[in-house]
């Protein structure tokens, strides 16, 4: 007998049976209901979809953050590589890589401007003081992930940046030195800082971001959203459709913002980070511009009012803020204090911002940078170290001498038509130069390079020394920048036992006992000398170049090449990368090789030459 | 009687709830912890690395050395460069760190008028490593060394 359909059960459609299966199951639907059709407040517009717009942002975040997991390695050796292998060489991996990077900043904007928002507003009074404390942790989260993203591509502003950030943890009273040490898993940043930070940032902040972003939105549905200040009359409309919309186009327009910059203004990833580098300038990224540039003001000993008073009045204000402004009412008239001292706060960050942004090099300030004050040099100076310059010419005894030293190229006489011309095109003013042309940087940079170039070695200029020295003599001396004795240094171990006998005096105040090291073996640890020459032979490199007579000349010869002053770590990146470090070569990247064999090259480089 | 005997062991059930998880609380908090800050008590390890020939430094200056060395982190060793200054006056040498005493950049020398300056904040040390301007609270810190087979030597950690 066939089966008899109840008319009503076939109109359920497929979509109602699942439903109703999984609401048998998990029991949702009224809890969804409820949250979505939350009437909102009157009055709520634009300036509500700040806190959507934000966890939307953030869950950008994780998504990127995810997928750059999959590529990057948290080690010294290979977090700089893997993050130049996601932006180059990874399909789309430079755009995955701007939108986290440049999310971080739009996160930060977004989070000021709710923050703002709820200040302005009055949104933390009773009984809502819960919500705001936890959105202040969410903040302190969310600049957590700020300090510890840094860090992870391993170029210069990394390294330094975390330097001065761990540093700042140590000059807390009593515990600085130990939170410090903790920080860096060690002495120094190194390694286990680098995997301290990493899985600070992809795990413990997700984790606490996750819990408390929950807690946050738990407690904004309990108490509801607070609105404007004034109650308004008339009709509430649901979230869902009506606030969402909104959300939704905020979010679609931030995220197309955060898209266009990752597509078209290409995230810098600076040279491998350097620990031996003395003139690069850390400079934080914006958001923490005015601590950096408060930092400055600080005379000597008093640098913990910017590193721990300060922050963390501010910091603790905030999250005590329900109670230091207990006045019942949301209205800014009757809260001007509270809304001055707000404002004061805001506009001084704003200043001390731009301050930082703008201004120049301590060297700089005292006229002996490697250029004078005018802006135009100044950019000069930046142009000189982000292109390389210094892999051929020395200043001041920094860089290298395979071109000619410019400490004092100012004094020459060269006007600045001819610095331009010789940036363009080098052999039609200074004929058989091997120097290649920097056409591509374009005239306003080749302008501003040509203006340092003509300020070395010149006193004064658009801004006078701040702390002009008393007698300058007429060409300064470069401080000699000299390599570490190396290996061709013959003693043995037991021929440098430690004796300062027969020595010339030493002044000294360092305290504990070294344990003695030979000469010899502190310098073959950075890499074999021996294994380096192995390597040498092995892959072909006597095809193009010279040593002792032996090998082509389609390179430079290398028999000299230890006594350059060059660093291992410049050593080291031209092999990974020869044309970071020299401009225009062809040489071909020797990456391949792998980190130790390029150690060993590097350090067979270096010894080639030396006395 | 029943009533109370039963909210007797419910107390009692509760204790042993809190107890027991406090328990297993601390067996993961504490070796974690441990574990987690154990570089916090890291000891400072002095070696003696050689700085330059004698000859290679000049008499009445400061000359900017880079030393190199291995720097052992952890199960990583990582070939390490470090810059010192080398200030000589005679027979006599005075090394100074070139980490700022303030928030740990390494310091310049400028000899065109004879002091360090940081990059970072500021800061500027005269010939002697003393602070004289800016946020440093120290002076640069002496490095001990001494001489062997015509050799400098610096102990760093």
């Amino acid at each position: 007998m066939a089966a008899i359909k109840d008319p009503q059960e076939e109109n359920v459609s497929l979509r109602q049976t699942v439903a109703q299966w999984l609401e048998e199951r998990i029991g949702a639907s009224h809890f969804i209901k409820e949250n979505l059709d939350e009437p909102m407040p009157v009055g709520v517009g634009w300036l509500y979809t700040l806190g959507s717009c934000l966890l939307t942002v953030l869950i950008v975040q994780m998504i990127t953050g995810i997928i750059l997991a999959l590529y990057y390695a948290p080690t010294p050796d290979h977090a700089y590589d893997s993050v130049y292998y996601i932006t180059q060489h990874v399909l789309l991996g430079g755009i995955v890589r701007g939108i986290h990077h440049y999310g971080a900043s739009v996160i930060i904007i977004i989070m000021g401007l709710h923050v703002l928002r709820s200040f302005y507003t009055g949104a933390y009074k009773k009984p809502r003081e819960l919500t705001w404390m936890i959105g202040v942790l969410i903040m302190a989260v969310i600049f957590g992930f700020a300090f510890t993203g840094y860090l992870l591509p391993w170029d210069m502003k990394a390294y330094w940046a975390t330097v001065v950030g761990t540093h700042i943890a140590g000059t807390m009273p009593f515990i600085g030195k130990y939170l410090e040490r903790a920080l860096d898993g060690g002495r120094s940043v190194g390694a286990l800082t680098l995997t301290r930070f990493y899985a600070i940032h992809v795990l413990v902040l997700p984790a606490l971001l996750i819990a408390l972003t929950a807690a946050h939105l738990y407690m904004v549905r309990h108490h509801h959203i607070a609105g404007p200040p004034t109650v308004r009359e008339g009709q509430r409309k649901p979230f869902y459709p009506d606030q969402v919309a909104k959300d939704a186009i905020v979010a679609l327009l931030v995220i197309g913002i955060l898209l266009g910059f990752a597509a078209f203004v290409k995230v810098k990833l600076d040279a491998v980070a350097d620990p031996a580098n003395a003139t690069f300038r850390p400079t934080p990224e914006w958001y923490y511009m005015s601590l950096y540039q408060f930092l400055k003001y600080l005379p000597s000993g008093y640098e913990i009012i910017g590193t721990l008073i300060v922050p963390g009045v501010i910091g603790l204000a905030l999250f005590l803020l329900p109670w230091l402004d207990r006045g019942p009412s949301r209205m800014p008239k009757d809260r001007k204090a509270v809304l001055g001292i707000g404002t004061a706060i805001v506009i001084a960050v704003g200043v001390l911002t731009y301050l930082g942004m703008t201004s120049i090099s301590p060297a700089a300030q005292h006229g002996v940078t490697l250029a004078n004050a005018s802006p135009l040099a100044q950019k000069g100076e930046q142009l000189y170290n982000q292109s390389g310059c210094s892999s051929c010419h020395m200043i001041n005894g920094q860089g290298a001498t395979v071109g000619p030293d410019l400490s004092n190229e100012g004094k020459k006489g060269r006007s600045l038509q001819w610095q331009i011309q010789h940036l363009m095109n080098p052999p039609s003013v200074s004929p058989g130069s091997i120097m290649p042309s920097f056409q591509k940087l374009g005239p306003d940079n080749i302008k501003a390079l040509a203006t340092f170039v003509n300020s070395l070695g010149v006193k004064g200029g658009a801004a006078p020394p701040a702390a002009a020295p008393t007698a300058p003599p007429a060409a300064p001396t470069p401080a000699p920048a000299i390599k570490p004795a190396t290996t061709s240094a013959k003693p043995t171990p037991s021929s440098i036992t430690p004796s300062a006998k027969k020595a010339p005096s030493a002044s000294t105040t360092a305290p504990g006992k070294p344990k003695a090291k030979s000469v010899a073996k502190s310098i073959a640890s950075i890499g074999n000398v021996q294994a380096g020459a192995k390597v040498f032979a092995e892959s072909g490199c006597s095809s193009c170049h010279m040593i002792d007579g032996k090998g082509g000349t389609f390179g430079p010869n290398l028999t000299k090449e230890g006594t350059h002053g060059r660093s291992m770590s410049w050593q080291i990146a031209h092999l990974m990368d020869p044309q970071s470090k020299s401009p225009g070569s062809i040489m071909p990247s020797f990456k391949k090789l792998g980190s130790k064999k390029i150690h060993d090259l590097a350090t067979f480089l270096n010894s080639l030459g030396s006395k | 009687m029943a009533n109370q005997a039963e909210h007797s062991r419910r107390s009692f059930l509760k204790r042993v709830v809190e107890f027991a998880y406090g328990i297993v609380g601390l067996f993961v908090a504490i070796p974690a912890a441990v574990t987690a800050l154990a570089p916090a008590a890291t000891r400072r390890k002095f070696i003696w690395i050689a700085v330059a020939k004698l000859t290679d430094l000049p008499d009445g200056q400061t000359t900017r050395v880079v030393i190199a060395d291995k720097n052992p982190q952890g199960w990583y060793t990582v070939p390490r460069e470090k810059v010192i200054f080398v200030k000589r006056n005679g027979n006599r040498f005075t090394v100074f760190s070139s980490t700022c005493s303030h928030l740990g950049c390494n310091v310049n020398w400028y000899p065109a008028i004879n002091e360090f300056i940081c990059p970072c904040h500021g800061g500027v040390y005269n010939a002697d490593g003393k602070n004289i301007a800016g946020p440093p609270p120290l002076p640069l810190t002496r490095l001990q060394n001494r001489i062997k087979n015509n050799t400098l030597m610096v102990a760093v950690s």
